[in-house]
């Protein structure tokens, strides 16, 4: 990969994080070469837009649809008070524009679907799943798997979050994990802000690792995080020969 | 034996408390295990643990003293602790 140059205002704004051992200039122009698509960008999309922006990640396709709701403003907090009635992808754009202005943000007014999700996919280096469905969450997956793109799977429930990094063919897969479609998860679950932000910064730093090469990831991994109590537990997970989605690749 | 088992995520709304304790035969398996939960925490948390055939839900993360048992004839002993995951998607 060819890497993109830096600027001197770019050189200026990352001076502290290019201190990091590991990441230094090398890897901040991995990072600005690199683009990611982010779906859905609420609770946990919205902060993993924020910190991959502020970071210096070179380009965002964020995905999301509808308009903002006043049950939106405990944990979306790339939506506004004054946006309610508004496209939230509009305010979500507004939003990482104003904290970096040399970002490349495509804004996608609608959720994943089959029909664009290819196209989506397609576009990006990695992938950061935020749905709080699960037939988007199988349908990026899948996609992921088909063009070998890795995928950061973050989730929250109540006190709770989870996070691991998927890389097709070296990790276990969604369908891996969750080989039935969950039939009792329901749209509305309870969700404080600062439970998503968390969840949403551990996925961004993740995408950091894999886009730059920093660190070890959550690979193979899952990390679950009861806030309740602060008990960190990474659980490791394991592959499915038999999985419908990646059981074709080679190990 | 007694076993502690503990919940996590939507199951533990199913089950209507965060832990509890199950006294056991000696020797029982996580199977058989989760068949007695389920008689006692209701229909829908037993269709998180048990497909209709019997067999341990594969949706279902289980620790047994933190470390992920595999199979649905893992043997529990008296003292061990368990965690069960339940599906997770919320943003
Ligand atoms: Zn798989």
């Amino acid at each position: 990969m060819k890497l993109a140059h830096l600027t001197d205002e770019e050189r200026a704004v990352y001076e502290w994080q290019m201190w990091i051992v590991g990441f230094g200039e090398d890897g901040q122009r991995r990072l600005k070469s690199s683009s990611a698509l982010v779906s859905r960008c609420g609770g946990l999309g919205g902060p993993v837009c924020y910190n991959l922006a502020a970071a210096g990640i070179g380009r965002l396709v964020v995905a999301h649809g509808g308009v903002v709701k006043p049950s939106d403003l405990n944990r979306q907090i790339l939506m506004t008070h004054d946006g309610i009635g508004k496209s939230r992808i509009e305010s979500v754009a507004r939003r990482l524009r104003e904290l970096n202005p040399r970002l490349d943000v495509v804004a996608v007014p609608e959720n994943i679907t089959e029909a664009n999700v290819a196209g989506l996919v397609g576009q990006v280096d990695i992938v950061f799943d935020c749905a709080p469905l699960f037939p988007e969450r199988f349908g990026m997956n899948r996609e992921c798997v088909r063009q070998g793109k890795p995928m950061v799977e973050a989730a929250v429930f109540n006190l709770e979050a989870q996070v691991t990094t998927i890389l097709p063919g070296k990790t276990p897969c969604l369908a891996c994990l969750y080989p039935r479609t969950p039939e009792q998860w329901t749209r509305q679950f309870p969700v404080l802000g600062a439970v998503s932000a968390l969840a949403g910064a551990t996925a961004a730093l993740e995408g950091i690792k894999v886009l730059t090469g920093l660190g070890t990831t959550l690979a193979g991994t899952l990390l679950h995080v009861d806030t309740a109590t602060m008990e960190f537990r990474r659980i490791p997970i394991r592959r499915r020969p038999d999985c419908p989605v990646c059981g074709g690749l080679p190990t | 034996m007694r076993v502690k088992v503990h919940f996590y995520g939507q199951i533990r709304q199913k089950a209507g408390v965060e832990h509890t304790d199950i006294d056991l035969a000696e020797g029982t398996v996580l199977r058989l295990a989760f068949s007695a939960l389920a008689a006692r925490h209701g229909e829908e948390f037993g269709r998180m643990v048990l497909e209709p055939s019997g067999r341990v839900h594969p949706n279902l993360i289980c620790l047994v003293n933190d470390v992920p048992a595999t199979g649905d004839e893992h043997v529990l002993k008296d003292g061990d602790g368990v965690a069960l995951f339940s599906p997770v998607a919320g943003g």
